[in-house]
């Protein structure tokens, strides 16, 4: 088996979540299953290849979807060039996606930012699929403003959801008088979650800065490093663990992460560079 | 492991049977260096067993430099490599295999390139004789004669004869077949050749002792990250990546695609260097690590942390080659010994 070969995938649907992000929705030649967490290599022809972790429900395995901020050349040149019915290209999964049988019976702190919501409406899907398994769910979620905020229809079942718990903040709401949620990062909504923390997991994924003001907040309210989960972003390129772009420490994050636990990194300093 | 003795008219009908039956690469003495290359007909295998290692990193012939790995939308990408005699090596050339296949023929997802490759790669080492400056395989735990395996046949000279070890089941196998009569060597002659191996590995060890490198490289390396030597090497680096690509270690590469219309392309892989500031950028142009005092010591952490603490062995075999490479004359060995507490 040929490691590098990208499978086709038509693109089938193209939604606008947000003025910086896009999801794609894209039919494989052949079914790519998944589990939660895990990510692909996406290729664009003629432009290259990047990691992203589908947000889809990994119980579906003949489509999936990826949702996209536009920061990089090649995700640029998805918003600009590519409709539907074009195709890409994609390899995977690889990684390690969030082991929900440790999650299994406990109560669970879910942290995101930004686009990082992506890889966690993924990991709600799969919670909420067997949602009787875990203790509770939490999830705070913030954005740089109510119009950055993605999967609104989603979000809306969420918030009026009895299977778990959702709290929303923005960092600004100068243009939207009708916001009536928290301003402030999301730090500011994680005190007193009403959790049990020795027992817990928290989750956290989002941009850098905030996964590392997460992961300081979760230390504070008593997690250990070994119950904080981590969805990692480095430069995967093989994905496969031999091209050495993705290291971290011993790591190689397209291969032990990228969901890794805080205290396999907390010794390196370049965790959230 | 058996030793047999071997005359210099049987080595050259040894690599003449291997030009039989594979493509022969042999170690040639050129005015500044050796090198691989091609077998001819008049080459003198046996004067080749004194050589110096060919300069030539071993890796480039399972790990290609650069090749096509993939075609979209539909792949007829089908390794299927000629088989290749390596003559001449030395144990250092040798021992870095341990690493790449470690890492290529990984249990979960081999690369079917390097894969194919290596299968089809029959080595004959040869003892070092001898030791040059920028020798340091005894610095990083190893030594100047094979000690981890990777060879098939392994020559050795010692005062006017020679000593053929088998080193695998293959090597066997063709020593049969080509029925070169050879008697075994007796206790007293490998008795010789481990006294030999002694001398010469005490020499590289003595070459380096000026270095005062820690014997514990691993430690200094983890405990010291704020090294000095860091920042003062990265004020002569001129980032050429020149040590990562003769390094017979560094395995990084980097997947391009070449478009060939529209809706079509080529995916090659490239040798890559973790001392270029692409190198680990990710989306929007962030870089984990911007300086390049912040790269010299992830390529040093990479090869003597890192590698340590998954692998169990360093990620360098003391070949030497970066040394002679670098034209900022960095020498890896004060790198070392500037970490140390």
């Amino acid at each position: 088996m040929n490691p590098y070969q990208p499978i086709p995938a038509e693109v089938v649907e193209i939604i606008a979540e947000s003025p910086t992000i896009t999801t794609y929705r894209f039919i494989p030649e052949q079914p790519i299953p998944f589990l939660t967490g895990q990510f692909v290599e996406l290729t664009v022809p003629g432009v290259g290849e990047a990691p992203f972790t589908p947000s889809s429900d990994p119980a579906v395995a003949d489509q999936m979807e990826i949702s996209i901020m536009h920061v990089g050349k090649l995700t640029q040149h998805l918003r600009d060039k590519t409709e539907v019915g074009d195709m890409v290209g994609i390899r995977g999964p690889y990684g390690q996606g969030y082991p929900l049988d440790e999650f299994a019976g406990r109560e669970i702190l879910i942290v995101g930012g930004g686009v990082g919501l992506a890889p966690l409406r993924s990991l709600i899907y799969a919670l909420l699929g067997e949602i009787e398994r875990f203790k509770a769910v939490k999830i705070k979620f913030g954005a740089r403003t109510p119009g950055d905020i993605i999967y609104k229809a989603e979000v809306e079942d969420w918030l009026n959801s009895d299977e778990l718990e959702l709290e929303l903040t923005v960092d600004s709401d100068e243009d939207y008088p009708d916001w009536e949620g928290n301003v402030g990062v999301v730090t500011t909504i994680m005190d007193d979650p009403d959790l049990e923390i020795d027992s817990g997991v928290a989750v956290a994924c989002g941009p850098p800065i905030m996964m590392k003001f997460a992961t300081q907040k979760f230390l504070s309210m008593g997690y250990s490093p070994e119950q904080i989960y981590l969805s990692m972003e480095k430069n995967m390129s093989c994905g496969i663990g031999k091209c050495g772009h993705c290291g971290i420490g011993p790591y190689y994050v397209c291969k032990d992460g990228p969901v890794m636990t805080y205290d396999m990194l907390e010794k390196y300093s370049e965790v959230f560079e | 492991m058996k030793n047999y003795r071997l005359t210099a008219e049987q080595i050259n009908k040894l690599i003449g049977a291997r030009a039989d039956r594979s493509r022969v690469l042999v170690p040639v003495q050129s005015e500044e260096r050796v090198e691989l290359e091609e077998l001819d007909e008049n080459y003198d295998a046996a004067r080749a067993v004194d050589f110096f290692r060919p300069f030539d990193p071993l890796k480039s012939l399972v790990l290609s430099p650069f090749e096509k790995v993939a075609e979209f939308p539909h792949s007829s990408q089908t390794p299927d490599p000629a088989e290749v005699t390596l003559y001449g090596v030395k144990a250092c050339s040798v021992n870095h295999l341990r690493l790449l296949d470690e890492i290529m023929l990984d249990e979960e997802i081999a690369d079917s390139f390097y894969q194919a490759r290596r299968e089809k790669l029959f080595i004959i080492s040869c003892d070092c004789q001898i030791v040059e400056d920028t020798c340091f395989c005894t610095e990083v735990g190893l030594a100047p004669h094979p000690t981890t395996g990777n060879f098939d046949l392994n020559i050795a000279h010692i005062e006017g004869e020679y000593l053929l070890t088998v080193g695998s089941e293959r090597g066997g196998l063709f020593l049969e077949e080509i029925g070169l009569d050879l008697a075994e060597a007796g206790p007293e002659t490998e008795q010789q050749l481990e006294e030999q191996r002694q001398r010469i590995a005490e020499e590289v060890a003595e070459k380096n002792q000026e270095f005062e490198i820690e014997e514990d490289i691993h430690r200094s390396v983890r405990s010291n990250r704020d090294a000095e030597v860091y920042r003062e090497k990265a004020e002569d680096c001129v980032e050429c990546g020149g040590c990562n690509l003769v390094c017979s270690s560094c395995y990084c590469f980097y997947l391009a695609d070449r478009p060939e219309d529209q809706t079509s392309f080529s995916r090659f892989r490239l040798w890559d260097s973790c001392q270029f500031n692409a190198y680990a950028r990710v989306a929007g142009d962030e870089s984990p690590r911007p300086l390049l005092m912040q790269r010299i010591r992830h390529r040093i952490a990479h090869k003597f942390d890192y590698l340590e603490e998954s692998m169990g062995f360093y990620g360098c075999v003391g070949c030497g080659r970066c040394i002679s490479a670098c034209p900022a004359g960095i020498d890896i060995r004060s790198l070392l010994a500037g970490v140390k507490q």
